[in-house]
């Protein structure tokens, strides 16, 4: 078996009952672009109590700051900020991001989402649509490299 | 029913010859992007996407642990 148990990140997160939208690489690759990448990017809602649930979910996840050899786990205070997070979980490498494209929120990008089921639950995902625009508007290489490849699968979906 | 290696599967006897026609669909985009890569893809299910997502990353990580195959000739 693997390090990485994407079906069991998300079921902890699920069981958790977090409130969060999947954005980034795996978001585009589960609207069906051809896309790697090499972890997950969640959007959560920043309010008490699905920080609290999210709190917990890390902690199960065994979820701790990557890149800091301290090993240090997510407190409230930590995840009540916009900011990107980045961890790594006995599941995988999960980078938690409270807002993302210079302040958009869980909130603002609800509507944009899709509820697909992914390993038997229900999961919000970013749609391709609304992925293309934030890729475009954040205008790094990065997110340039990976447009004409969303693009021509959203031209593909839409016939 | 015809026996492909371990596993029964049902192959169809009469064959069908698909002939590409002006109408066939291209194989790559103004762009270069790989559109039989993407017809793929939506041809799966989420839950399958995120299993090659999450085979990429197990064989990115066993790459990323593997030891160098040793040059010594001496061991």
């Amino acid at each position: 078996m693997g390090v990485f148990d994407l079906g069991r990140l998300l079921l902890v997160l699920g069981e958790e009952q977090v409130e969060f939208i999947i954005v980034g690489g795996v978001a585009a690759a589960l609207q069906g672009a051809p896309v790697l990448t090499q972890d997950v990017d969640i959007l959560y809602r920043i309010e008490d109590g699905n920080i609290e649930r999210l709190e917990r979910a890390l902690s199960r996840l065994h979820a701790v700051t990557r890149g800091d050899s301290r090993n240090l786990p997510f407190g409230k205070s930590h995840l009540m900020t916009t900011g990107h997070k980045l961890a790594m979980t006995d599941a995988g490498a999960l980078d938690v991001l409270g807002s993302i494209n210079d302040g958009l929120l869980y909130d603002d990008l609800l509507g944009s989402s899709d509820d697909l089921e992914v390993t038997g639950q229900r999961v919000k995902v970013l749609s391709l649509r609304r992925l293309v625009e934030l890729k475009r508007a954040l205008a790094r290489p990065k997110d340039l490299a990976m447009l004409p490849v969303l693009e021509a699968t959203l031209r593909e979906r839409e016939g | 029913m015809l026996w492909c290696g371990t596993m029964a599967v049902p192959i169809s006897t009469s064959l069908q010859v698909v002939v590409p026609t002006a109408e066939a669909k291209p194989d790559y985009d103004e762009n270069g992007v790989d559109l039989s890569l993407v017809r793929y893809s939506l041809s799966l299910t989420p839950t399958q996407r995120l299993k090659a997502v999450e085979n990429f990353m197990n064989a990115m990580a066993s790459v990323r642990t593997a030891q160098p195959l040793s040059t010594d000739s001496t061991k």
